[in-house]
């Protein structure tokens, strides 16, 4: 595990090479690379710039992997913020999570992602044309809900309706142990077929 | 027993300071009362109307994060650097 917060961040290349090097059992490599972009809201964007507390944000950084390490089970990760003035092309922040399977690390980048712009001490101001803005942190979804890609808005009735009803269901499975603020994923894909021999043996273990 | 106090990003801005050093302040109400004189109304950018710190203001010292829970039992002493930041927007 490393995680860097700096004026200047290592190549992707490098960081690969490193993770590579280090790693025991590695099957898959998922680089996410933050980049300035050039609109922002329909403006125009001139430049970011990225303010930390660097001590407690790398300290944050280095809590946040491990949890996610031991959360998923992904081999290793490698995190590096910059911090500074960074213009449009630029890029901003490097995740790279080496993992066995590639389900556990899309998932670990997922969070990794979330975590790393809402918890270390490092924030962001915005200088697009006419105007300058530190941005706040979006308020947490209790859920998102995403249809063949595109997200369905939920009002904060479904919302709560559909959080409750999801964790509550999950909670009576075995093995599971639901305090209300896990962070729960389900895809459904549309090529399932269902599993008949499954089906099949839950009837004959009943009968 | 001077303590530092720095704040950052949106904080520092709209308060106008970056940081102070305050005299004789070992406890979370004397960094209240000290900040009360110094900040006068902008002392609402940092705590509510009953002296509690808002919820969305991290604090370090000496450069780790504490809980708001905590930070508001410690005794500080000579030469402690108390952080107080806004939440992070990082990414």
């Amino acid at each position: 595990m490393y995680v860097k917060v700096s004026t200047s961040l290592t190549s992707i290349p490098e960081l690969v090479e490193k993770i590579k090097r280090e790693g025991k059992n590695i099957g898959c490599i998922i680089i996410f690379d933050g980049i300035v972009r050039g609109i922002s809201k329909g403006k125009k964007v001139q430049k970011l710039y990225y303010e930390s507390q660097k001590n407690i944000a790398e300290d944050m950084l280095k809590r946040i992997a491990q949890d996610v390490i031991h959360k998923y089970g992904v081999e290793d990760i490698i995190i590096e913020h910059k911090i500074g003035e960074a213009f449009v092309g630029d890029e901003v922040l490097h995740i790279i999570v080496a993992s066995p399977h590639s389900f556990e690390a899309i998932t670990a980048l997922e969070e990794l992602l979330h975590r790393v712009k809402t918890e270390p001490t490092i924030w962001k101001k915005e200088y697009v044309e006419g105007e300058s803005y530190w941005v706040s942190t979006d308020k947490t979804k209790a859920i998102r809900l995403i249809v063949n890609g595109k997200e369905v808005h939920l009002n904060p009735f479904v919302t709560t309706l559909l959080h409750k009803t999801i964790l509550s269901m999950i909670s009576v499975l075995r093995g599971t142990n639901i305090s209300g603020n896990e962070r729960v994923i389900i895809k459904v894909f549309k090529d399932y077929k269902g599993d008949s021999s499954n089906i099949g043996h839950e009837k004959i273990g009943k009968n | 027993m001077p303590i530092e106090v720095r704040f950052y990003a949106q904080i520092r801005e709209k308060i106008g300071i970056d940081k102070v050093v305050l005299e004789n302040c070992n406890s979370f109400s004397q960094l209240l009362t000290s900040l009360r004189k110094i900040l006068g109304d902008k002392i609402g950018i940092i705590f509510d109307e009953h002296g509690n710190l808002d919820n969305s203001i991290l604090v370090g010292v000496n450069d780790r994060l504490v809980s708001q829970n905590t930070f508001i039992k410690i005794r500080f002493r000579n030469g402690d650097k108390i952080d107080i930041m806004p939440i992070g927007s990082g990414g």
